[in-house]
């Protein structure tokens, strides 16, 4: 059986919007056969970070530097990722172009 | 009239945008599919967390029982370890207050509401014990553009704001100069 594909949210409180209800996460993850891993960057505190995926942690060390400046963060929105590759996705209402991603990519059959 | 006052715990904050007068008491359905509860629940717990251990982090405008516009501001340690933008000069960081957002349901716009609740942060931020509060800018080409719907550099000028940094990133193949603007508090 093939490995499930990951994709890897992580959240502001500040942008807590694209957190999906339970319910729609379960039909994402069962239509799409992914499993979806959700990270709220306020939780994370220190002690945390070495045990995140290597990409997750690396990313909100990114986010945490004062001289950082995310702007796709800033203008809200979170931050995606497809087993440990970043998505470059609009700020909004992202669920769909994660949908729309996995359709482009398993219909190329590189996944 | 229209009245600044302090969040409390009888109705912490818990959604965004604002587009119509919000009346705690009786809080519209929000159907959006991006604003499900889970959502609102995050967002309404963070607010009460910071409030619980800094103060507060919300001011609304009133008018009669309806909240019309809100502004939201976080100690400058909290605005960075959620990822906000933050300048990198660490005098007084612990006691530097972070401008996150400001919004106004669009009636009441144009009006000094925004202007009103600033002038409230400042008070509180005197009141309560910080030298500081920090908020950003940033200009494209010639014009001057708001950052988290605040307000346009001379905006911030005008009200004793002070550019403190000055960047330059690309961002859409555009160049954008960011600018920090700090006003110290007596």
């Amino acid at each position: 059986m093939l490995a499930k594909e990951v994709v890897d949210v992580i959240h502001s409180p500040w942008c807590f919007i694209e957190a999906l209800e339970e319910r729609y996460k379960k039909e994402l993850e069962e239509t799409w056969a992914i499993r979806i891993r959700e990270f709220n960057i306020w939780d994370i505190g220190d002690e945390k970070m070495n045990h995140l995926p290597h990409h997750i942690s690396q990313e909100v060390k990114k986010l945490r530097d004062p001289h950082n400046l995310e702007m796709r963060w800033h203008a809200g929105g979170s931050i995606f990722f497809l087993n440990g590759e970043r998505l470059n996705v609009s700020s909004s209402l992202k669920w769909p172009q994660i949908e729309k991603i996995l359709e482009e990519r398993r219909g190329k059959g590189e996944n | 009239m229209i009245e600044v006052k302090e969040m409390t715990d009888e109705y912490v904050f818990d959604r965004c945008p604002l587009k119509t007068p919000l009346n705690p008491l009786n809080l519209p359905e929000d159907t959006y599919l991006g604003y499900g509860k889970r959502a609102k629940g995050v967002r309404r717990r963070f607010f009460q967390e910071v409030k619980n251990r800094y103060g507060n982090c919300v001011l609304f405008a009133w008018n009669d029982n309806e909240i019309i516009g809100f502004l939201i501001f976080l100690p400058k340690t909290v605005a960075r370890k959620i990822g906000l933008k933050t300048s990198s000069n660490d005098n007084l960081l612990h006691q530097t207050l972070q401008y996150v957002c400001m919004q106004l349901v669009s009636a009441y716009r144009k009006k000094g509401v925004g202007t009103t609740m600033m002038k409230s942060l400042i008070t509180w931020a005197k009141n309560n014990g910080w030298k500081r509060i920090e908020a950003h800018n940033m200009r494209r080409g010639n014009k001057d553009e708001d950052w988290r719907w605040g307000w346009a550099l001379p905006k911030w000028m005008s009200m004793g704001f002070k550019t403190t940094e000055q960047y330059e990133l690309d961002f859409l193949n555009d160049k954008i100069q960011v600018f920090s603007v700090v006003l110290d508090i007596d």
